[in-house]
């Protein structure tokens, strides 16, 4: 937790503030009910009615003065855990993302929202429920043991006396429901987990007359559910009751001394109805924390799981003193390339290509056959294990990872647009922007001040990825690659890229499935299992009669079909 | 129907047979409750004692009413956790019955996760079950609470009762709005979450982009904003929670303030003796927490009442007509079927007899997959008297059991509800499913767990364990919709070639022309209209467009690259 500390410097002045103000409740609080005892002992005594009614007022305004305390300090204690949150949350959003494509690939986007959201958010709990409240809570039971030892010592031997009981309880809680409460969790999950599968699979099910079956086995993993859930349930009674038990103990004891010290006039009624007040505002701390045990649990687990993501450096980064970026004049080459994601498993196995500059070059292959690995390379996504990328005979790990990127553009097929302006989108100046969306035919419809992305204009597909196709030619890369970038477009969308595309010119590499994209290549390299199984342009791989002949066959047998 | 109606219904529903259960509570609340006014009661005793000397005597009972009440309430709170876990249990069992037996054309307007919401979160503890047993036992508790300290002070001093307990109700009406008014900004917060959510998954499934564009900033600039807003939303949420708190913390004691005066008052000139007002003490924080569970009641009531609007529409689902059976041995596919979204037309009826393999192709959107679910009996409106089937759908279905059970649908080696189970031939069905190798070389053999839990299996795997599946059925009608697809022609090879076919009507779906040559007559659909029948050879013979697309398999990666060749080569 310790490196958390940080995040809360900025808002020393404000946690000093909320703090107080708690403190200044909890005294205020244990004045009130002073206050009490004051009126019966005094006023009452006293015969003093005007006295009594000043009293009972002042205790009236002491109790709502502390309410109003109490809810200024949590509100800005909320507020602080929020802001420390918050600042965790973007620093662990900024080291994701610009982490490496690996860390991307091995979680996938739904668990790494659920780092940053929900680990924070149990994190969050735990400060402004635990650690910011411990202080004031410390000062609660200090301060009413304090003002009990100078009315009554024997009052607060009696209370002092419950305090280990409770710590005893609390600890034998502590250590017996987390487990129950998770193990509870565990398997409300696989519940879900079950019905999530089963109504997916219920058509089948049915065909198979199994339904019973399914019936049967939701019937055993609710009995388990029950199990479960009724053994952490009832913990938490034990618990409870066990403190009121402790208590009503308690109370007696004090009602016991208290009333025999009245009656031989060594006590006043007032101080019996202070103890016995104090005696249920020390109970109140251990209440609140049945609302929190099991987020408890999550944000320590949690916390570790952040401390751990934080820790995980990315291996892909810039040297320290980065190679200028050599312009592409002869062409980016491969060597020997070997690449596995899992170690035993190579996707590349000893690739070497020569990409020349200012050619359409483009990869074929089935799916497994490496080529999307290798568009992951050109982007340095991934360094090769052995081998090397070089461009203009100079080692892609040489170069700043960001100048690489500015030269080489990147069309995928899946769409991706970011909350914020079209320019933001694009990477440009409002300028660039407005030149951009006019060459792509999208000025009509977008300006480059047009909010697009979540809770923006909503683009239709197409539209979206002519924006995305600006995108990646917006920095003029000297290198454009198309992983499956047209797969799938409608015809008219396609049609206007490929007129883009024939205008510009230069180098472009591209991914595809469906050959006929790709007819016109200068160089087509045929990848199969990691290694390069044929390479030539389209009329002589026809000719050669081998791998890329049967594909295109195949698929100009398929669109016959479909026409 | 209204809240009031649908509550009521289900309260009815979930206690049926519970009358143990309610009677326990009715009267162990009843005296939790006495007890709870009695233990207030016993500070008067014990202070009033003090002056005849025996308040040892007093103390005791003092303490034996505390602990008492304690033990009592083990048994009360326990008895409400497990009557709030079973009505959890019997509420997900109704809806589970509806949603299984339910006509699958009306359960398709309902997505997996709206389903798995209801099933899991809306019959939970937290959103219904604990109001139909904990919430409504609390409230009835809470009422007898009070009137029993009322009538502790009443007895005590009538008038002082109505400067104590005058405060109370308003705190209950405070609670109320401000319950509800919480509830609203709770919604708030969860769009806020969901905005910023679907930020960072935006980015996160886009990085590539970020990254290749050095979108970074924009990114982060993004997440910041959904983040503020979120922390501007948790903050207004929290000002209201923590009003809520303070209202229980605090705001009751208002009403001490009162009783100190009046009270005061009254021990001065002598009307009112020390016990009596600590006994008035006693009874105003008895009944402050029951006046919380009035609010409870009320807000949790709205959550309950919403979420078993959701858990009635599945209940009122019609249950899904059984499909009729033919036992005639031979398979008719009629001329038309119509189903809600498709039309059929084979333009003659076909007739499938045992030992008959027919193929049925087309492109996308043909309508072959829905003629096999036709006669799977799985499409609503289009029954068909079919022989019972054993139907391979086109998406691999692999529970996460083991792979026996995944084969069988049962638990394996028991007779479980609704299976006759003898031990399966598995020798038999492995081999013919191309299986022995795979389920040889798992930890556990037959008894591996696959799938969430359990080793994933491959594409190719799920398929035969698909295939192995409909085979254990031991059914006369085999329909296998494109089961192959992911098995390398090799192993397709085999399974065919392994297949007994004797006395088996197989109706397939396939794309793979060494698949169709293997049918005794091939089907060919084009958009819902049949376009040829015939053998393959006498298609390729005769069809053009069948020719392209099926004379060979070049080209399908499913081919060495030298006989790809040679068969494109040869087209």
């Amino acid at each position: 937790m310790r490196w958390l500390l940080p995040a809360f410097r900025p808002h020393r002045a404000r946690l000093l503030m909320a703090e107080a103000l708690l403190c200044g409740a909890t005294v205020l609080s244990l004045g009130s009910s002073w206050l009490v005892a004051r009126a019966l002992d005094v006023d009452v005594a006293g015969g003093d009615a005007a006295g009594l009614a000043r009293t009972a007022a002042l205790y009236a305004g002491g109790v709502l003065a502390a309410g109003g305390l109490t809810w200024a300090a949590r509100v800005g204690i909320e507020g602080i855990a929020q802001d420390v949150m918050r600042s965790v949350k973007e620093r662990l959003f900024a080291h994701l993302v610009d982490h490496d494509v690996a860390l991307h690939d091995q979680n996938a986007p739904g668990r790494l929202v659920s780092r940053v959201q929900g680990d924070t958010e149990a994190l969050r709990t735990l400060l402004s429920e635990v650690v910011l409240q411990a202080g004031p809570d410390a000062l609660l039971f200090v301060g009413l043991l304090a003002v009990l030892t100078y009315e009554a010592p024997a009052m607060a031997a009696v209370v002092a006396a419950t305090l280990p009981l409770y710590a005893l309880l609390l600890v034998w809680f502590r250590r017996v429901s987390p487990p129950q409460f998770l193990h509870a969790r565990e398997v409300a999950a696989r519940l879900a987990g079950f019905c999530a599968e089963h109504v997916r699979a219920l058509p089948l099910l049915r065909a198979y007359g199994r339904l019973d079956w399914v019936i049967a086995r939701a019937e055993r993993l609710a009995e388990e559910k029950f199990e479960a859930d009724y053994r952490a349930g009832i913990t938490m009674v034990w618990f409870f009751n066990t403190l009121f038990a402790v208590r009503a103990i308690a109370y007696a004891a004090i009602l016991w001394v208290g009333a025999v010290g009245v009656s031989r006039g060594t006590l006043t009624l007032g101080v019996l109805l202070l103890a016995l007040d104090y005696l249920r505002k020390m109970f109140e701390p251990f209440i609140r924390l049945q609302f929190h045990i099991v987020t408890l649990e999550k944000a320590r687990a949690g916390e570790r799981r952040i401390r751990e993501l934080l820790a995980w450096k990315p291996t892909i980064r810039a040297p320290d003193a980065p190679v200028a970026w050599p312009g592409l004049t002869v062409g980016i080459r491969l060597t020997d390339v070997e690449l596995a994601y899992v170690p035993g498993t190579p996707v590349l196995r000893g690739l070497s290509l020569d990409i020349p500059a200012g050619r359409h070059v483009a990869l074929v292959g089935a799916t497994g056959s490496g080529k999307s690995t290798l568009v992951q390379l050109l982007f340095r996504f991934r360094d090769p294990d052995a081998g090397a990328v070089t461009i203009d005979g100079v080692d892609l790990r040489a170069l700043d990872p960001a100048e690489l990127r500015r030269h080489v553009g990147l069309v995928l097929q899946a769409v991706h647009v970011l909350p914020g302006t079209v320019a933001e989108n694009l990477g440009v100046d409002t300028v660039t922007a407005a030149r951009l969306l006019a060459e792509v035919g999208l000025d009509e419809r977008l300006g480059p001040e047009t909010r697009v992305g979540e809770g923006g204009e909503t683009l239709s597909r197409g539209e979206a990825q002519l924006l995305c196709f600006a995108r990646a030619v917006a920095t003029d890369p000297e290198v454009l690659v198309l992983d499956e970038a047209t797969a799938a477009m409608d015809p008219g969308t396609e049609a206007r890229i490929q007129a883009l595309l024939a205008a510009r010119g230069g180098t472009r590499v591209t991914v595809a499935h469906r050959l006929r994209t790709i007819a016109d290549a200068d160089l087509i390299y045929v990848l199969e299992g990691g290694v390069l199984v044929e390479r030539g342009d389209h009329g002589a791989l026809l000719a050669l009669g081998g791998r890329y002949a049967a594909l295109w066959r195949a698929q100009l047998a398929a669109e016959g079909a479909a026409a | 129907m209204s809240e009031a109606t649908l509550t009521w219904r289900w309260f009815r529903f979930v206690w049926r047979g519970q009358g143990a259960d309610m009677a326990r509570l009715l009267v162990g609340s009843a005296l939790t409750a006495a007890m709870h006014a009695g233990f207030a009661w016993m500070w008067k005793v014990v202070v009033d004692a003090a002056r005849d000397g025996h308040v040892g005597r007093a103390a005791l009972v003092c303490l034996g009413v505390g602990v008492g009440q304690a033990l009592l309430y083990v048994a009360v709170q326990g008895t409400r956790t497990r009557v709030n876990e079973r009505i959890q249990q019997a509420a997900r069992r109704r809806v589970l019955a509806a949603v299984v037996a339910a006509e699958p054309g009306d359960l398709a307007r309902f997505r997996t996760g709206d389903l798995v919401t209801r099933l899991t979160d809306d019959v939970s503890t937290e959103k219904l079950a604990w109001f139909l047993c904990s919430g409504v036992f609390r409230a009835y508790e809470a009422l007898l609470i009070v009137v029993a300290c009322v009538v502790g002070m009443v007895v005590i001093d009538p008038a002082l009762t109505l400067w104590a307990v005058a405060p109370l109700p308003l705190l209950v009406v405070t609670q109320v709005i401000t319950g509800r008014q919480l509830g609203r900004r709770a919604d708030a917060v969860q769009q806020a979450v969901g905005r910023a959510n679907v930020v960072l998954q935006d980015v996160f499934d886009g990085v590539r982009v970020v990254q290749a564009r050095g979108l970074g900033a924009l990114a982060r600039r993004a997440f910041t904003q959904a983040a503020a807003a979120q922390v501007d939303a948790e903050i207004r949420n929290a000002r209201l929670a923590q009003l809520l708190h303070v209202q229980f913390g605090y705001g009751w004691q208002v009403a001490l303030a009162a009783l100190l005066f009046a009270g005061g008052l009254r021990v001065m000139d002598g009307t009112l003796s020390a016990g009596d007002f600590v006994a008035f003490n006693g009874f105003v924080m008895t009944l402050v927490f029951p006046m919380f569970d009035f609010g409870a009641f009320v807000v949790r009531w709205r959550q309950a009442a919403a979420s078993l609007a959701r858990l009635q529409a599945l209940v009122d689902l019609p249950p899904g007509a059984p499909r009729p059976v033919s036992d005639a041995p031979a398979l008719t596919i009629p001329a038309v079927i119509q189903t809600p979204h498709l039309r059929l037309d084979l333009g003659a009826p076909i007739e499938v007899r045992p030992g008959e393999m027919l193929a049925v192709t087309g492109p996308v959107g043909a309508g072959k997959s829905t003629l096999m679910a036709a006669l799977a009996g799985q499409v609503p409106g289009a029954e068909l008297a079919a022989p019972p089937s054993a139907w391979v759908p086109q998406d691999p279905v692999v529970l996460s059991v083991t792979v026996a059970e995944n084969i069988l649908l049962v638990g394996a080696g028991s007779s479980e509800a609704g299976a006759p189970v003898s031990e399966p031939d598995w020798a038999r069905i492995l081999a013919a499913a191309c299986l022995t190798d795979d389920v040889a070389r798992l930890p556990d053999g037959l008894g591996t767990a696959v799938g969430e839990r359990g080793v994933t299996l491959s594409g190719g795997q799920q398929q035969r364990v698909q295939l192995a599946r409909a085979l254990a059925a031991g059914r006369p009608l085999l329909l296998l919709d494109d089961a192959t697809s992911a098995l390398d022609a090799d192993t397709e090879a085999r399974f065919w070639d392994g297949l007994e076919r004797a006395g088996l009507v197989i109706v397939v779906v396939s794309h793979r022309a060494a698949t169709l040559a293997r049918a005794d007559r091939v089907v060919y659909l084009r958009a819902g209209r049949v376009e040829a029948v015939g053998t393959h050879a006498s298609l390729v013979a005769t069809h053009p467009a069948y020719r392209v697309a099926y004379a060979s398999d070049a080209g399908r990666g499913v081919l060495p690259a030298s006989a790809a060749s040679t068969a494109a080569g040869s087209a």
